[in-house]
Protein backbone atom coordinates (compact mmCIF):
# COMPACT_ATOMS: atom_id res chain seq x y z
CA UNK A 1 0.00 0.00 0.00
CA UNK A 2 2.76 2.39 0.98
CA UNK A 3 4.79 1.51 -2.09
CA UNK A 4 1.80 2.09 -4.34
CA UNK A 5 1.24 5.50 -2.78
CA UNK A 6 4.90 6.41 -3.12
CA UNK A 7 4.71 5.60 -6.80
CA UNK A 8 1.48 7.51 -7.37
CA UNK A 9 2.25 10.69 -5.49
CA UNK A 10 5.27 11.21 -7.70
CA UNK A 11 2.96 11.64 -10.71
CA UNK A 12 1.59 15.04 -11.56
CA UNK A 13 -2.23 15.23 -11.33
CA UNK A 14 -2.75 15.45 -15.08
CA UNK A 15 -0.74 12.32 -15.71
CA UNK A 16 -2.47 10.59 -12.83
CA UNK A 17 -5.89 11.27 -14.35
CA UNK A 18 -4.69 10.36 -17.82
CA UNK A 19 -3.46 7.01 -16.61
CA UNK A 20 -6.65 6.43 -14.64
CA UNK A 21 -8.65 7.14 -17.78
CA UNK A 22 -6.44 4.71 -19.65
CA UNK A 23 -7.49 1.94 -17.29
CA UNK A 24 -11.06 2.56 -18.34
CA UNK A 25 -10.13 2.64 -22.00
CA UNK A 26 -8.60 -0.82 -21.65
CA UNK A 27 -12.11 -2.07 -21.03
CA UNK A 28 -13.68 0.04 -23.74
CA UNK A 29 -14.93 2.69 -21.32
CA UNK A 30 -14.32 6.41 -21.33
CA UNK A 31 -14.93 8.22 -18.05
CA UNK A 32 -14.85 11.66 -19.60
CA UNK A 33 -18.38 11.63 -21.03
CA UNK A 34 -19.58 10.60 -17.58
CA UNK A 35 -17.53 12.98 -15.50
CA UNK A 36 -17.24 15.80 -17.99
CA UNK A 37 -13.87 16.49 -19.49
CA UNK A 38 -11.71 18.23 -16.94
CA UNK A 39 -14.36 17.87 -14.24
CA UNK A 40 -13.16 17.79 -10.69
CA UNK B 1 -28.53 29.94 14.64
CA UNK B 2 -26.91 29.10 11.34
CA UNK B 3 -27.91 29.95 7.80
CA UNK B 4 -24.41 30.79 6.82
CA UNK B 5 -21.30 29.50 5.17
CA UNK B 6 -20.15 28.27 8.58
CA UNK B 7 -22.02 25.04 7.94
CA UNK B 8 -19.93 24.49 4.80
CA UNK B 9 -16.71 24.04 6.77
CA UNK B 10 -14.65 20.96 5.93
CA UNK B 11 -14.77 19.79 9.53
CA UNK B 12 -17.33 20.82 12.11
CA UNK B 13 -16.66 20.01 15.75
CA UNK B 14 -19.04 20.90 18.56
CA UNK B 15 -18.75 20.94 22.31
CA UNK B 16 -21.16 18.71 24.21
CA UNK B 17 -24.55 20.33 24.57
CA UNK B 18 -23.81 23.08 22.04
CA UNK B 19 -26.75 23.97 19.82
CA UNK B 20 -26.84 24.61 16.10
CA UNK B 21 -29.75 24.94 13.73
CA UNK B 22 -31.56 27.07 11.21
CA UNK B 23 -34.80 27.92 12.98
CA UNK B 24 -35.01 28.01 16.76
CA UNK B 25 -37.11 25.41 18.61
CA UNK B 26 -39.74 27.94 19.70
CA UNK B 27 -40.16 29.21 16.15
CA UNK B 28 -40.53 25.69 14.84
CA UNK B 29 -43.04 24.66 17.50
CA UNK B 30 -45.13 27.81 17.14
CA UNK B 31 -45.15 27.88 13.36
CA UNK B 32 -45.62 24.18 12.67
CA UNK B 33 -47.41 23.01 15.79
CA UNK B 34 -45.01 20.11 16.08
CA UNK B 35 -43.42 19.12 19.36
CA UNK B 36 -39.71 18.50 19.08
CA UNK B 37 -37.72 15.53 20.38
CA UNK B 38 -35.51 15.79 23.45
CA UNK B 39 -32.09 17.15 22.63
CA UNK B 40 -33.23 18.63 19.34
CA UNK B 41 -30.44 20.66 17.68
CA UNK B 42 -27.89 19.77 20.34
CA UNK B 43 -24.41 18.68 19.35
CA UNK B 44 -25.31 15.08 20.13
CA UNK B 45 -28.46 15.26 18.00
CA UNK B 46 -26.55 16.80 15.11
CA UNK B 47 -23.83 14.18 15.37
CA UNK B 48 -26.36 11.37 15.28
CA UNK B 49 -27.91 12.91 12.17
CA UNK B 50 -24.66 13.33 10.25
CA UNK B 51 -24.49 17.11 10.42
CA UNK B 52 -21.25 17.49 12.38
CA UNK B 53 -18.05 15.48 12.52
CA UNK B 54 -17.43 15.13 16.19
CA UNK B 55 -18.44 16.14 19.70
CA UNK B 56 -15.36 17.09 21.69
CA UNK B 57 -15.02 18.27 25.27
CA UNK B 58 -13.51 21.73 25.53
CA UNK B 59 -10.33 20.32 27.08
CA UNK B 60 -9.87 18.08 24.05
CA UNK B 61 -10.36 20.75 21.41
CA UNK B 62 -6.75 21.91 21.30
CA UNK B 63 -5.20 18.52 20.43
CA UNK B 64 -8.09 17.59 18.13
CA UNK B 65 -7.86 20.79 16.12
CA UNK B 66 -4.06 20.71 16.12
CA UNK B 67 -4.10 17.22 14.67
CA UNK B 68 -6.46 18.26 11.89
CA UNK B 69 -4.60 21.44 11.05
CA UNK B 70 -1.36 19.52 10.58
CA UNK B 71 -2.93 18.02 7.46
CA UNK B 72 -2.08 21.23 5.65
CA UNK B 73 1.51 20.00 5.46
CA UNK B 74 1.05 16.86 3.42
CA UNK B 75 4.65 16.05 2.56
CA UNK B 76 6.19 16.12 6.01
CA UNK B 77 8.61 13.26 6.59
CA UNK B 78 7.00 10.92 4.10
CA UNK B 79 8.89 7.66 3.91
CA UNK B 80 9.64 6.65 0.34
CA UNK B 81 9.68 2.92 -0.07
CA UNK B 82 10.52 3.03 -3.77
CA UNK B 83 8.69 1.23 -6.53
CA UNK B 84 6.42 -1.69 -5.74
CA UNK B 85 8.50 -4.73 -4.80
CA UNK B 86 7.61 -7.54 -7.18
CA UNK B 87 7.43 -10.97 -5.64
CA UNK B 88 9.71 -13.36 -7.50
CA UNK B 89 8.08 -16.38 -9.05
CA UNK B 90 8.02 -19.29 -6.65
CA UNK B 91 6.09 -20.75 -3.75
CA UNK B 92 4.13 -18.33 -1.57
CA UNK B 93 6.20 -17.16 1.33
CA UNK B 94 4.34 -17.37 4.59
CA UNK B 95 7.19 -16.83 7.01
CA UNK B 96 8.36 -13.66 8.69
CA UNK B 97 9.06 -12.05 5.32
CA UNK B 98 5.42 -12.21 4.32
CA UNK B 99 3.35 -9.09 4.09
CA UNK B 100 4.53 -8.43 0.56
CA UNK B 101 2.79 -7.31 -2.57
CA UNK B 102 2.36 -10.28 -4.89
CA UNK B 103 1.90 -9.69 -8.59
CA UNK B 104 2.41 -13.13 -10.10
CA UNK B 105 -0.62 -15.46 -9.98
CA UNK B 106 1.81 -18.38 -9.96
CA UNK B 107 2.96 -17.45 -6.48
CA UNK B 108 -0.54 -17.78 -5.02
CA UNK B 109 -1.96 -21.00 -3.61
CA UNK B 110 -4.76 -22.64 -5.54
CA UNK B 111 -7.85 -22.60 -3.35
CA UNK B 112 -11.35 -23.87 -3.49
CA UNK B 113 -13.39 -20.76 -4.41
CA UNK B 114 -16.01 -21.45 -1.76
CA UNK B 115 -13.36 -21.58 0.96
CA UNK B 116 -12.17 -18.18 -0.28
CA UNK B 117 -15.70 -16.86 0.15
CA UNK B 118 -15.92 -18.23 3.68
CA UNK B 119 -12.53 -16.83 4.63
CA UNK B 120 -13.37 -13.43 3.19
CA UNK B 121 -16.52 -13.35 5.31
CA UNK B 122 -14.95 -14.61 8.51
CA UNK B 123 -15.97 -12.32 11.38
CA UNK B 124 -12.47 -12.38 12.87
CA UNK B 125 -10.96 -10.63 9.89
CA UNK B 126 -9.57 -7.16 10.64
CA UNK B 127 -11.96 -4.30 10.08
CA UNK B 128 -11.20 -0.89 8.63
CA UNK B 129 -10.91 0.57 12.12
CA UNK B 130 -8.45 -2.18 13.02
CA UNK B 131 -6.35 -1.26 10.00
CA UNK B 132 -6.64 2.42 10.87
CA UNK B 133 -5.36 1.88 14.38
CA UNK B 134 -2.52 -0.44 13.28
CA UNK B 135 -1.36 1.29 10.11
CA UNK B 136 -2.00 4.96 10.69
CA UNK B 137 -0.66 7.48 13.16
CA UNK B 138 -3.10 10.08 14.38
CA UNK B 139 -6.15 8.66 12.64
CA UNK B 140 -9.01 11.08 13.25
CA UNK B 141 -12.38 9.66 12.33
CA UNK B 142 -14.78 12.12 10.73
CA UNK B 143 -18.48 11.55 10.68
CA UNK B 144 -21.63 12.32 8.79
CA UNK B 145 -22.91 12.95 5.31
CA UNK B 146 -23.92 16.56 6.19
CA UNK B 147 -27.44 15.71 5.06
CA UNK B 148 -29.22 13.27 7.31
CA UNK B 149 -27.15 10.51 8.85
CA UNK B 150 -23.84 9.10 9.94
CA UNK B 151 -23.81 5.66 8.34
CA UNK B 152 -22.02 3.26 10.67
CA UNK B 153 -21.07 0.89 7.83
CA UNK B 154 -18.60 3.38 6.34
CA UNK B 155 -15.84 4.98 8.37
CA UNK B 156 -13.12 7.36 7.37
CA UNK B 157 -10.81 10.15 8.24
CA UNK B 158 -7.29 11.46 7.86
CA UNK B 159 -4.20 9.92 9.38
CA UNK B 160 -0.52 9.41 8.61
CA UNK B 161 0.73 6.33 6.80
CA UNK B 162 4.49 6.12 7.25
CA UNK B 163 4.47 9.84 7.88
CA UNK B 164 2.39 10.72 4.82
CA UNK B 165 -1.07 12.17 5.46
CA UNK B 166 -3.75 10.15 3.71
CA UNK B 167 -7.52 9.99 3.77
CA UNK B 168 -8.58 6.49 4.77
CA UNK B 169 -12.13 5.43 3.92
CA UNK B 170 -13.56 1.97 4.29
CA UNK B 171 -16.46 -0.30 4.98
CA UNK B 172 -16.86 -1.32 8.60
CA UNK B 173 -18.39 -4.73 9.18
CA UNK B 174 -18.14 -4.78 12.94
CA UNK B 175 -15.83 -7.66 13.79
CA UNK B 176 -16.56 -10.69 15.91
CA UNK B 177 -19.27 -9.27 18.21
CA UNK B 178 -22.78 -9.78 16.85
CA UNK B 179 -24.13 -6.61 18.46
CA UNK B 180 -21.38 -4.56 16.82
CA UNK B 181 -21.97 -6.22 13.47
CA UNK B 182 -25.66 -5.34 13.77
CA UNK B 183 -24.80 -1.75 14.70
CA UNK B 184 -22.57 -1.61 11.63
CA UNK B 185 -25.33 -3.06 9.44
CA UNK B 186 -22.97 -5.94 8.62
CA UNK B 187 -20.92 -3.55 6.52
CA UNK B 188 -23.76 -2.75 4.12
CA UNK B 189 -23.79 1.03 3.70
CA UNK B 190 -26.78 3.24 3.28
CA UNK B 191 -26.64 6.10 0.77
CA UNK B 192 -25.44 8.29 3.62
CA UNK B 193 -22.35 6.10 3.90
CA UNK B 194 -21.43 6.71 0.30
CA UNK B 195 -22.16 10.41 0.66
CA UNK B 196 -19.89 10.53 3.69
CA UNK B 197 -17.18 8.80 1.65
CA UNK B 198 -17.65 11.31 -1.17
CA UNK B 199 -17.41 14.20 1.26
CA UNK B 200 -14.13 12.86 2.62
CA UNK B 201 -12.76 12.31 -0.89
CA UNK B 202 -13.54 15.90 -1.85
CA UNK B 203 -11.86 17.03 1.37
CA UNK B 204 -8.80 14.95 0.50
CA UNK B 205 -8.67 16.47 -2.97
CA UNK B 206 -8.87 19.94 -1.48
CA UNK B 207 -5.84 19.23 0.72
CA UNK B 208 -4.00 17.16 -1.89
CA UNK B 209 -4.09 14.01 0.24
CA UNK B 210 -3.98 10.56 -1.37
CA UNK B 211 -7.07 8.46 -0.73
CA UNK B 212 -6.87 4.89 0.52
CA UNK B 213 -10.08 2.88 0.47
CA UNK B 214 -10.52 -0.44 2.26
CA UNK B 215 -13.29 -2.56 0.79
CA UNK B 216 -15.12 -5.16 2.85
CA UNK B 217 -18.83 -5.36 2.20
CA UNK B 218 -21.40 -7.91 1.08
CA UNK B 219 -22.91 -5.04 -0.90
CA UNK B 220 -24.84 -1.83 -0.45
CA UNK B 221 -27.77 -2.04 1.95
CA UNK B 222 -30.73 -3.47 0.06
CA UNK B 223 -33.53 -2.12 2.27
CA UNK B 224 -36.42 0.14 1.32
CA UNK B 225 -35.01 3.09 3.24
CA UNK B 226 -31.83 2.89 1.16
CA UNK B 227 -33.90 2.90 -2.01
CA UNK B 228 -35.98 5.80 -0.78
CA UNK B 229 -32.92 7.91 0.03
CA UNK B 230 -31.13 7.32 -3.25
CA UNK B 231 -28.83 4.31 -3.01
CA UNK B 232 -28.26 4.11 -6.75
CA UNK B 233 -27.68 7.86 -7.02
CA UNK B 234 -25.16 7.88 -4.20
CA UNK B 235 -23.16 5.01 -5.69
CA UNK B 236 -23.21 6.52 -9.17
CA UNK B 237 -22.03 9.84 -7.82
CA UNK B 238 -19.10 8.14 -6.12
CA UNK B 239 -18.15 6.33 -9.33
CA UNK B 240 -18.15 9.62 -11.18
CA UNK B 241 -16.26 11.44 -8.45
CA UNK B 242 -13.53 8.81 -8.26
CA UNK B 243 -12.94 8.73 -12.00
CA UNK B 244 -11.71 12.30 -11.88
CA UNK B 245 -10.53 12.87 -8.31
CA UNK B 246 -7.22 14.71 -8.77
CA UNK B 247 -5.29 12.82 -6.09
CA UNK B 248 -3.94 9.27 -6.04
CA UNK B 249 -6.40 6.58 -5.00
CA UNK B 250 -5.37 3.14 -3.77
CA UNK B 251 -8.17 0.65 -3.14
CA UNK B 252 -7.57 -2.50 -1.09
CA UNK B 253 -10.11 -5.29 -0.96
CA UNK B 254 -9.48 -6.46 2.58
CA UNK B 255 -12.28 -9.01 2.76
CA UNK B 256 -15.46 -9.16 0.75
CA UNK B 257 -15.79 -6.94 -2.29
CA UNK B 258 -19.46 -7.26 -3.11
CA UNK B 259 -21.17 -5.66 -6.08
CA UNK B 260 -21.92 -1.94 -6.37
CA UNK B 261 -21.41 -1.51 -2.67
CA UNK B 262 -17.75 -2.30 -3.22
CA UNK B 263 -17.42 -0.47 -6.52
CA UNK B 264 -18.49 2.77 -4.90
CA UNK B 265 -15.11 2.77 -3.13
CA UNK B 266 -13.26 0.83 -5.79
CA UNK B 267 -12.37 3.20 -8.64
CA UNK B 268 -8.67 3.63 -8.08
CA UNK B 269 -5.24 4.05 -9.60
CA UNK B 270 -4.08 0.85 -7.90
CA UNK B 271 -6.37 -1.94 -6.77
CA UNK B 272 -4.95 -4.44 -4.30
CA UNK B 273 -6.62 -7.45 -2.75
CA UNK B 274 -5.70 -9.35 0.39
CA UNK B 275 -4.78 -12.95 -0.09
CA UNK B 276 -8.09 -14.25 1.21
CA UNK B 277 -10.24 -11.49 -0.22
CA UNK B 278 -12.90 -11.88 -2.89
CA UNK B 279 -14.32 -9.41 -5.42
CA UNK B 280 -17.44 -10.09 -7.40
CA UNK B 281 -20.29 -8.44 -9.22
CA UNK B 282 -22.79 -10.45 -7.18
CA UNK B 283 -22.75 -12.73 -4.16
CA UNK B 284 -22.43 -16.43 -5.00
CA UNK B 285 -25.80 -16.97 -3.34
CA UNK B 286 -27.41 -14.30 -5.48
CA UNK B 287 -25.78 -15.64 -8.61
CA UNK B 288 -26.95 -19.17 -7.80
CA UNK B 289 -30.48 -17.95 -7.22
CA UNK B 290 -30.53 -16.27 -10.63
CA UNK B 291 -28.82 -18.99 -12.63
CA UNK B 292 -30.15 -22.10 -10.96
CA UNK B 293 -32.96 -20.80 -8.75
CA UNK B 294 -31.15 -22.46 -5.86
CA UNK B 295 -28.99 -20.53 -3.42
CA UNK B 296 -27.61 -23.85 -2.19
CA UNK B 297 -25.62 -23.92 -5.40
CA UNK B 298 -23.53 -21.00 -4.12
CA UNK B 299 -20.24 -22.98 -4.10
CA UNK B 300 -20.70 -23.74 -7.79
CA UNK B 301 -21.50 -20.10 -8.42
CA UNK B 302 -18.37 -19.02 -6.54
CA UNK B 303 -16.29 -21.18 -8.86
CA UNK B 304 -18.03 -19.79 -11.93
CA UNK B 305 -17.61 -16.20 -10.78
CA UNK B 306 -13.84 -16.64 -10.20
CA UNK B 307 -14.00 -14.51 -7.07
CA UNK B 308 -10.64 -15.28 -5.47
CA UNK B 309 -7.42 -13.30 -5.39
CA UNK B 310 -5.51 -15.60 -7.69
CA UNK B 311 -8.28 -15.42 -10.29
CA UNK B 312 -8.48 -11.67 -10.09
CA UNK B 313 -4.85 -10.80 -10.65
CA UNK B 314 -5.60 -10.17 -14.30
CA UNK B 315 -8.00 -7.44 -13.23
CA UNK B 316 -6.62 -6.00 -10.00
CA UNK B 317 -3.14 -4.59 -9.63
CA UNK B 318 -1.73 -7.01 -7.11
CA UNK B 319 -2.34 -9.07 -4.02
CA UNK B 320 -1.31 -8.27 -0.48
CA UNK B 321 -0.37 -11.11 1.81
CA UNK B 322 -0.86 -10.26 5.45
CA UNK B 323 -0.34 -13.86 6.49
CA UNK B 324 2.07 -13.96 9.45
CA UNK B 325 2.45 -10.22 9.09
CA UNK B 326 2.00 -8.08 12.21
CA UNK B 327 -1.09 -6.68 10.51
CA UNK B 328 -2.62 -10.15 10.57
CA UNK B 329 -4.41 -8.97 13.71
CA UNK B 330 -3.53 -9.86 17.22
CA UNK B 331 -6.19 -12.49 17.67
CA UNK B 332 -5.38 -14.16 14.38
CA UNK B 333 -1.68 -14.77 14.61
CA UNK B 334 -2.39 -18.19 13.18
CA UNK B 335 -4.72 -16.75 10.57
CA UNK B 336 -6.31 -18.53 8.86
CA UNK B 337 -7.06 -20.90 11.74
CA UNK B 338 -6.32 -24.57 11.20
CA UNK B 339 -10.03 -25.33 10.94
CA UNK B 340 -10.10 -23.13 7.83
CA UNK B 341 -7.25 -24.95 6.18
CA UNK B 342 -7.24 -24.32 2.48
CA UNK B 343 -8.15 -27.27 0.37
Amino acid sequence: MTAALDELVSLDPERLLRERSHRFHRFGLDPDPIAGRGAR
Amino acid sequence: MAASFATLADVIVAEPGARLGFAGPRVIEQTTGESLPDGFQTAEFLFAHGLIDDVVQRAGLRPALGQLLQLQHPQVEAVHAGPIAREPTGPLRTGPGAGRVLCDPGTLPRKDPWSSVQLARHPDRPTTLDYASHLLDGFHELHGDRMAEDCTAVVGGPGRLNGRPVMLIGHQKGGSELSERQRRKFGMPSPGGYRKAARLMRFAAKLGLPVVTLIDTPGAHPGPDAERTGQAVAIAQNLRLMTRLPVPIVAVITGEGGSGGALALGIADRVLICLNGIYSVISPEGCAAILWKDSEAAPSAAAALRVGAEELLSLVSSTVSFRNHPMARTQTTDWPPPSWAMR
